[in-house]
């Protein structure tokens, strides 16, 4: 029975011209945005895969130079394109794309691609991701706003379950019927978006199948719910126009406002520091010492006593090492713990922001998924952060290894030494290992776990609507 | 055969229906009669298991309506006044998918014959029902009514704004019904289809049934009269 | 008056009136609030930068009326260039937390565009976007409008008082326009309320000596845009059998015009004038700058030969010489690079400008944005001044470092200071006008269409 009716929903919904055509209208924009987004990623992926090549080369080329100051002269590396950011971009537009690598100092991150663009940017983009959560929602609005209220209004429902249907059989039914509607929309597209990523290479520790098919899962349990509470809301209205205009306003209120709301409230609960202030801090912290009474020359001061003691010298001439080279490795990991406590909290900070904006996805099931979207595509702010300490790492590594050189084969007092481009070759490029999947999916769960709960709920409302159903008709 | 004993409705303090004993045996016809908010679409409503009765118990053919609603709504077939169909579905469509919700499955050709039986030609059976006119829709009810086999018929103000040609053909489906043996109960102002097609009439008047005759009672007397003369005393 | 004044009691007789208006008057306190702490944060930021940039300056007029300094000293202090507090921040943030307002000017650091470090800000807020006015303005305020007033004619249509009204002899044209405006007046009061608000709300007042144009601009603007979207529901009504299929429409409209359209021009301006790779130029740059390093003596070298006039006596070559020649080598490569991305930019916005009435959600932002001086125009104003303060340091330490002539009282004067100045008035009012009539064109034609559709004859027929 709930079959024959969701036969039934399915061939009158494909014979709407409403549905036809906003069905069009969805399914170009997803493929428009799909296509350009391809020719972009493919276009940026280029442009920092050469860029990485030349810049490698200005490294290898640089000259004969002492090794710290090859150090200073540091090395840029670009962030690379996750492969699913031609499907959800998240926060890429928004985070710099280029680090530079020096002696001394940790970077941030810069050239943030919207700071090239026009304001308009700012409106939003257009991708597949943000094609699915807004519109494709809207267009389930526009199916299930009238499925019971419609009929309430015409009186097919008091003809449908005078022959013996129960409300249950019916709402299940139609629900059914058009969710299948909507999936012979989408599935096309899903499957040639697949299709479109398995010509991709990708490096299999991202774990991209097990990322998309977590991302199919976030996107079907959306629409499901999108479904079952658009059903539910037009067994519960008076009619259809109450019903449509209840969920317009969900819509607006979920998609439109909730977003920018979250943001804004986690921001007040959870504030970020100022630049300069944090700078100061910083600063503050490198020259004093992280416990605010050793300071930097102090700190360095005891370590040159230290290590005179232990080769038992009275100068640092004397040393069997050029000491310069020691010292700068030991005020490097000085640094790196004062580095490692600031970004830490700084990154810590964000990222309890965005955990309090996926919370909210309690309240608007988008913010659920927009976060379950972005982590399980590897573009938000923790894969961000996975590269921004990556890249430390690298940082760290390739001027230990300058100062290694320094400390060993400059001779004690050679102010003269250089080092060359057998030096500059053992340093090796960067190359960033991708977030693991698993990392990627238990970023994701809350969200998901909370779009599990907001299908459940849905569901709840609908056997709860089809309850009522029947006092609704005398 | 339908059955109402004692059936009770109360909407807050009113009574909308207060007691009503009737019986319409299979074969029969029986038109309700009675001026709006008299209780006729309350009482049509709780033999169809809409409404809940306070008191009391409306039967089809045995089976109560308030225990087991899904089998009493098989034994029933509804005509409302505007017979509700899918828009973007043809005659046949539709008469396949509801008579399909009645739990009886039919060959396209069956549902043809049903269709003619129902006054319904071949080529408007394959049209959307879009562009039909109210008697079409009726008669795709009537259609729907013989599909499911149903035992008794409720109907709803059925022939208010049909043309007379449409009435009188409709009337003659449902004599042709009740002579099957379906048991008819009919909610209506038209006095004079009342008086031609039933054979029972009741009088509501604020949920009770204040008059009864038969067929042979009316016969050389103004329905009309009799009918004002009620609602006056 | 009379009409309207009864479709006014009308309207506000209906419970869900209250409600909408409710939501809107928080929703514009919300974001009033909102832009307020933005423009406080701003004003925390670019206030010491100011600051300081006015302290070093006199610092060194001072310390010149007392002695001569060496100019490769003083070169090595970084000139702070900072952009005021826009005119009226409140207003929209447009995109004040994006593109920096403190930026410094060394002469001893090459420097591209974007070299300024970003503030500190989670980027999932800058792609949700802030609830600031101009969102609430141009995103829900047209919400509000069509939820007070999408069911302007259809409703009455299908209750059938429509047959009823015109039966009196009512101008069919004339009723529907009065109704439009007594459904959409008390939104549109809260809205020109709220826009009035945003240059006082929150103790961030405004100084700039056009700010009450700006803002009797803004005023028109939203008054613009709330016609435009009464139009709409007004044409809508004129055509639609029932409430539920005007309310769909426009919902529709509403989507495509703020939500589809702006990023379909989003793609059109990205595909037809693609940003070039600031990798590439980063790498490129440093390429150049390795090339100029190496052949460091060999370039300066050239130099003196293409300007004899600033080699020093006897050529001693000194190492901040070395180091200016190179960076002159540098930038010689590099400038037309760097301009790529700037031309790139001013021609992604004339798409905008040219485009912006494709959507009146465009049109209102760019405006908006415009006049609060958050845009793009002042940001763009503040880039050129930058260079040409870059420049004018250049100018000024040079010729003096080359000769190795020594900062003297006469060099006072002429020692460069950032003063950012803003665009006179016409430029931006000439902007926001063209957007205000644009907006107010698409308003009237809606209107118009509505009108010429309405026809007692017509409504009556369909009202059966």
């Amino acid at each position: 029975m709930i079959l024959r009716i969701a036969r039934k929903e399915f061939v009158d919904t494909w014979r709407d011209g409403r549905f036809r055509l906003g069905a069009l209208v969805t399914a170009l924009l997803l493929v428009t945005a799909g296509l350009l987004a391809w020719r972009q990623t493919e276009r940026m992926a280029q442009e920092r895969e050469a860029a990485a090549a030349l810049e490698r080369e200005n490294w290898l080329e640089q000259g004969e130079k002492n090794s710290h100051s090859a150090g200073h002269y540091g090395v840029n590396v670009f962030k690379p394109l996750a492969p699913l950011a031609l499907f959800d971009r998240g926060i890429e537009p928004f985070v710099g794309t280029t680090l530079f690598l020096e002696a001394h100092r940790q970077n941030q991150a810069s050239f943030v691609p919207a700071q090239d663009a026009t304001a308009m940017r700012r409106f939003g983009e257009l991708t597949a991701a943000a094609g699915l959560q807004w519109l494709a929602p809207l267009l389930i609005v526009l199916l299930a706003f009238g499925s019971i209220a419609g009929e309430r209004e015409r009186g097919t429902l008091r003809q449908t379950l005078s022959l013996g249907v129960s409300p249950l059989q019916l709402v299940l039914g139609k629900t059914l019927g058009l969710g299948i509607a909507l999936s012979v929309l989408l599935a096309p597209l899903g499957v040639a978006g697949l299709i479109g990523l398995s010509q991709a290479q990708v490096d299999p520790a991202f774990g991209l199948w097990t990322r998309a098919g977590a991302l199919a899962l976030a996107y079907g349990l959306y629409f499901a719910l999108a479904l079952v509470g658009g059903v539910a809301v037009s067994a519960l209205a008076p009619n259809a126009r109450s019903a449509l205009i209840v969920l317009l306003a969900m819509w607006a209120a979920g998609c439109v406002v909730a977003p920018r709301l979250a943001s804004d409230v986690a921001h007040s609960r959870l504030p970020l520091p100022a630049l300069a202030e944090f700078e100061k801090a910083l600063g503050e912290d490198l020259q004093n010492g992280l416990d605010g009474h050793d300071t930097r020359s102090k700190q360095m001061e005891e370590f040159t006593a230290r290590t005179l003691k232990e080769y038992g010298k009275s100068r640092v001439e004397e040393l069997p090492f050029n000491f310069y080279g020691l010292a700068m490795l030991e005020s490097e990991r000085i640094a790196g713990t004062v580095f490692d406590h600031h970004f830490g909290a700084l990154w810590d900070r964000i990222e309890a922001q965005d955990r309090f904006v996926t919370s909210c996805g309690a309240l608007a099931p988008l913010l659920a998924l927009r976060s379950a979207s972005m982590a399980l595509s590897g573009t938000d702010f923790t894969h961000h952060r996975h590269f921004a300490v990556a890249a430390e790492q690298h940082r760290r590594e390739f001027v230990r290894v300058l100062n290694e050189d320094l400390k060993n084969n400059a001779k004690p007092g050679d102010h003269a030494y250089v080092a060359g481009r057998a030096l500059w070759e053992q340093l090796p490029q960067f190359q960033l290992q991708p977030l693991s999947a698993s990392t990627a999916l238990s970023v994701a769960s809350s969200g998901l776990a909370l779009l599990g709960a907001w299908l459940g709920v849905a569901l709840a409302a609908l056997l709860w609507a089809a309850g009522r159903l029947r006092s609704t008709l005398a | 055969m339908l059955e109402a004993d004692k059936l009770t409705k109360r909407f807050q303090e009113r009574l909308a229906v207060d007691a009503l004993q009737l019986r319409v045996a299979p074969g029969e016809i029986y038109a309700l009669l009675g001026p709006n908010g008299a209780g006729k679409t309350t009482t049509i409503n709780m033999f169809l298991g809409f409404l809940a009765p306070d008191d009391g118990e409306a039967r089809v053919c045995g089976v109560s309506v308030a225990r087991d609603p899904v089998a009493a709504r098989r034994l029933l077939a509804y005509i409302p006044e505007q017979v509700a169909l899918y828009p973007r579905f043809s005659g046949i469509e539709n008469l396949d998918y509801f008579s399909a919700l009645g739990g009886k499955s039919h060959t396209r050709q069956e549902l043809y014959e049903l269709l003619e039986r129902a006054g319904l030609q071949r080529e408007a059976a394959d049209r959307r029902v879009s562009g039909y006119s109210k008697g079409m829709r009726q008669k795709v009810g009537i259609a729907l009514a013989l599909a499911t086999g149903a035992k008794a018929l409720l109907l709803d103000e059925p022939t208010s704004g049909l043309d007379p040609a449409a009435s009188h053909e409709f009337s003659r489906l449902l004599r042709r019904l009740a002579s099957e043996g379906v048991a008819i109960l009919m909610a209506t102002h038209d006095l004079f289809r009342a008086r031609e097609d039933a054979s029972h009439v009741g009088i509501l008047l604020g949920g009770k049934l204040v008059a009864q005759f038969t067929q042979r009672e009316l016969e050389g007397s103004d329905l009309e009269a009799l009918y004002l003369e009620k609602l006056r005393a | 008056m009379s009409t309207l004044l009864f479709e006014v009691r009308l309207a506000l007789r209906d419970r869900a009136t209250w409600v909408l208006l409710a939501l809107f008057a928080f929703a514009l306190a919300y974001a009033l609030n909102g832009g307020a702490e933005l423009a406080r944060h701003q004003r925390a930021i670019v206030g010491p930068a100011l600051e300081q940039s006015r302290m070093l300056d006199s610092q060194v007029r001072d310390a010149l009326q007392r002695q001569t300094i060496d100019p490769r000293q003083l070169a090595r202090q970084p000139l702070v260039a900072a952009l005021p507090p826009a005119p009226l921040p409140t207003l929209a943030s447009g995109q004040a937390d994006l593109a920096p307002s403190v930026e410094t000017v060394s002469l001893w650091r090459l420097q591209t565009p974007t070299d300024a470090r970003s503030e500190l800000e989670n980027p999932s807020r800058l792609l949700s976007g802030r609830f600031d006015l101009a969102f609430v303005l141009v995103w829900l305020f047209p919400l509000f409008l069509l939820g007070l007033a999408y069911d302007l004619l259809a409703g009455d249509r299908e209750s059938g008082t429509l047959r009823l009204v015109l039966s009196r002899g009512v101008r069919p044209g004339a009723w529907l326009a009065v109704r439009a405006l007594a459904r959409g007046a008390p939104a549109l009061a809260l809205a020109l309320l709220a826009t009035w608000a945003s240059s006082w709300w929150g103790d961030v007042a405004s100084s700039a000596p056009d700010s009450g144009a700006r803002l009797a601009h803004a005023c028109v603007l939203v008054g613009a845009y709330g016609l435009f979207w009464l139009s709409v529901a007004a044409l809508v009504n004129a055509l639609a059998r029932s409430a539920a299929a005007a309310a769909t429409a426009l919902g529709a409209a509403w989507v495509a015009v703020v939500l589809v359209a702006p990023t379909l021009l989003n793609i059109v301006v990205e595909s037809l004038h693609p940003m070039p790779s600031r990798a590439e130029l980063v790498a490129s740059a440093r390429e150049a700058s390795g090339d100029a390093e190496r052949r460091g003596n060999e370039v300066l070298n050239s130099f003196y030969r293409d300007h004899p006039e600033l080699a020093p006596p006897g050529m001693q070559v000194d190492f901040a010489q070395r180091i200016l020649a190179v960076q002159e080598d540098v930038a010689r490569a590099m400038d037309p690079v760097a301009e790529r991305f700037d031309a790139q930019l001013d021609a992604q916005q004339r798409i905008v400008e040219l485009w912006r009435f494709a959507s009146p959600a465009i049109a209102v932002h760019e405006a908006l944005t415009d006049l609060a001086g958050t845009g793009y125009w002042r940001q763009r104003a503040f880039r050129e001044q930058l260079a040409g303060f870059k420049d004018a340091v250049h100018a000024f330490f040079s010729p003096r470092i080359h000769k190795n002539n020594w900062l003297t009282k006469a060099d006072a004067d002429q020692f460069p200071r950032f003063v950012f100045a803003e665009e006179p008035a016409e430029r931006w009012s000439s902007r926001v006008r063209l957007s205000i009539l644009g907006v107010l064109a698409l308003a009237v034609v809606a209107a118009l269409i509505a009108v010429s559709r309405l026809s007692a004859r017509r409504l009556a027929a369909d009202a059966r």
